[in-house]
């Protein structure tokens, strides 16, 4: 996958993360629900490690960096550059 | 808001209904939204792509041209109230 | 704590200038409505929640809505970037562009400044959570004022996303509340029993 290809995957299974989590917060006993945040989180945590080999840190005190610091690099995300455009099979 | 059947359910038993259908022992002056029940969900594109990951909580919206949502009636017609007969 | 991951929650990448559109869509910004708003009211409000599922409803919706303030000032910084002097005086932005350049500045539609006096946190969970729901039910309203005002794709995609998750919210905060409601009612302290039907 490309970077574009990647971030749209990862921002998509990040997403279901959330809105699985949100519902777990008010439905604390539902273990098939549990079990597929669990999944999904799983497999966004590859892709996470993936796109920060390539790209570099998500975060500024949890991911390594190579030298010189990579944290401050642009483009930031509310920068249209760094985005990608959301299509039916992913990020263009 | 609609009961669906998303591909990763199998539905040769009986169909998953996604919420609370009826309220028992409710009271007054309180406020009830029906509980969502758990039924699977979309692949993480359409996910992204619709705003929820859960089909039955999936509202589209068609843009409007204008926001008129009242019903119009003309002074001093009908008879007064909104019953049926 | 808060983390922030280098990514926006939905992608924005606009590619023409509008300023005109940007004039109003600041308003989710700082608005009544807006997003900074939510993330205030839920953020202050969780301090005063009675069960631990309204706790987390509360802190984890308030910290999405920090990531929705984000989208939102990508919006309006991109619809503004790139246009000219000419662009923003037709579109009637020359009061804000003396005042802010093409800075985001957290301002309704009409131009009045970020105020607490658009959210309450009193304290009272029955209270509290119903203004939330009204909150949840205001911004989805905007936003489809704001996506009946947009012909851009590239704006109108991210908005409608805003306005599911309006959606979702709504339904997340109503359970909270029939989560409440029952713990009050039921004076147990833990485990809080759910409603009949529950599976």
């Amino acid at each position: 996958m490309n970077r574009n290809q990647l971030l749209a995957q990862l921002t998509a299974l990040d997403f279901m993360a959330v809105d699985l989590q949100l519902f777990l917060d008010s439905h604390p006993c539902d273990s098939e629900a549990i079990s597929r945040y669990n999944d999904i989180v799983s497999k966004a945590n590859i892709l996470r490690s993936e796109y920060e080999n390539i790209c570099g840190p998500l975060t500024s005190y949890r991911s390594t960096s190579n030298c010189p610091w990579q944290w401050i690099d642009d483009p930031w995300p509310w920068q249209g550059s760094f985005n990608f455009k959301l299509t039916r099979d992913g990020g263009v | 808001m609609y009961i669906n059947n998303p591909e990763n359910i199998d539905t040769s038993a009986s169909p998953c209904i996604p919420q609370e259908t009826v309220l028992r022992d409710v009271q007054l002056a309180a406020s009830y939204v029906p509980f969502q029940f758990f039924c699977g969900v979309m692949p993480p594109l359409e996910s992204l792509s619709k705003g929820t990951a859960f089909y039955e909580l999936y509202s589209p919206y068609q843009k409007r041209e204008f926001s008129n949502l009242e019903s119009e009636k003309e002074p001093c017609q009908g008879r007064g109230n909104q019953c049926d007969e | 704590m808060w983390v922030y991951e280098k990514k926006l929650e939905y992608p924005i990448k606009i590619k023409n200038s509008n300023p005109k559109l940007a004039k109003v869509i600041i308003t989710q910004y700082g608005g009544p409505d807006g997003e900074l708003a939510a993330s205030i009211r839920y953020l202050s409000q969780r301090f005063s929640m009675v069960t631990p599922q309204a706790r987390a409803i509360l802190n984890d919706i308030g910290t999405e809505e920090l990531a929705h303030l984000e989208m939102i000032g990508s919006i309006v910084k991109q619809l503004i970037q790139n246009a000219t002097i000419d662009e923003i005086k037709a579109a009637g932005m020359e009061a804000f562009y003396a005042d802010h350049d093409k800075a985001i500045y957290p301002q309704s539609a009409s131009g009045v400044p970020f105020s607490a006096a658009a959210l309450q946190s009193k304290g009272d969970p029955i209270a509290d959570l119903t203004e939330d729901m009204a909150a949840e039910q205001k911004a989805r309203a905007t936003y489809e004022w704001l996506i009946n005002l947009s012909d851009d794709p590239d704006v109108i995609d991210p908005l409608k996303f805003l306005r599911e998750r309006e959606v979702v919210h709504f339904q997340r905060f109503g359970e909270g509340m029939r989560i409440v409601q029952d713990f009050l009612e039921s004076k147990k302290m833990y485990p809080v029993q759910l409603p009949d039907q529950y599976r």
